[in-house]
């Protein structure tokens, strides 16, 4: 891994198109903002993975028999 | 019903996805295609790996109250103004089928004018990773493919 040093204000370059801004050094938290082209997909780790979890349980390994369920939000005939 | 949802969605069904499906970047085109005739499910398959297939249903059919927010980057990404737009829920589908949940923090969301689409997190909090699907206690024969669903397919 690539680590810099930086101080509030000063910006890293990727990529010629991605600019993240050190904003602002709280005691222990930093603040960061990001300006990328809308298409990059930025999120926090957790959230990141915690979706990426979820999608991996969501994938069909085995074509399920979802014909006897009684589902939520049945709307009447 | 699904095959509205489909034919919303115009003949070719395959969606561009400028947001990947998060773990799983490398795949840009997904189509869509029905379960069973009639079924509330739909597959949502990667075009260039058919082995990743997803089960979908579209949120408003089960959740006619569901909030989607958006960042603006991501509502200009997609040209999402709120009413040109399916959102589709990926099911997880345990050993136990009745176990089943959907996730509405993170749905798929399809500009079917312009046929793009992507997995976007929702802005607005409370939405649950593992939302059930199936009523608690019941299991019951027939029930899903005569669930009459109208109406919320096209919001």
């Amino acid at each position: 891994m690539l680590i810099l040093s930086r101080k509030a204000g000063e910006k890293i370059i990727i990529n010629g198109n991605i600019e993240i801004t050190i904003a602002e050094l709280r005691g222990s938290e930093v603040r960061i903002g990001i300006s990328a082209p809308k298409n990059v997909s930025i999120y926090r780790e957790e959230v990141y993975r915690k979706v990426q979890q979820e999608n991996v349980k969501a994938l069909v390994e085995k074509t399920p028999d979802l014909t006897k369920l009684e589902l939520k939000g049945k709307k009447k005939k | 019903m699904a095959n509205a949802v489909l034919e919303t969605m115009e003949k070719s069904r395959e969606i561009v996805f400028t947001k990947p499906v998060l773990g799983f970047e490398e795949q840009r085109i997904f189509s869509f295609q029905e379960y069973k005739p009639g079924s509330p499910f739909m597959w949502m398959t990667a075009a260039e790996d058919a082995s990743l297939k997803f089960i979908v249903i579209n949120v408003f059919d089960f959740f006619p109250g569901y909030d989607l927010k958006l960042s603006n980057d991501d509502r200009e990404l997609l040209g999402y103004d709120g009413n040109n737009a399916l959102i589709f829920g990926l099911v997880s589908i345990p050993e136990k089928p009745e176990d089943m949940t959907v996730n509405l923090v993170a749905p798929v969301v399809v500009n079917y004018k312009k046929m793009a689409g992507g997995q976007f997190v929702n802005l607005k909090d409370g939405y649950s990773l593992k939302e059930p699907l199936v009523k608690r206690g019941e299991a019951n024969a027939d029930s899903v493919k005569e669930s009459g669903r109208k109406d919320n397919n096209k919001r």
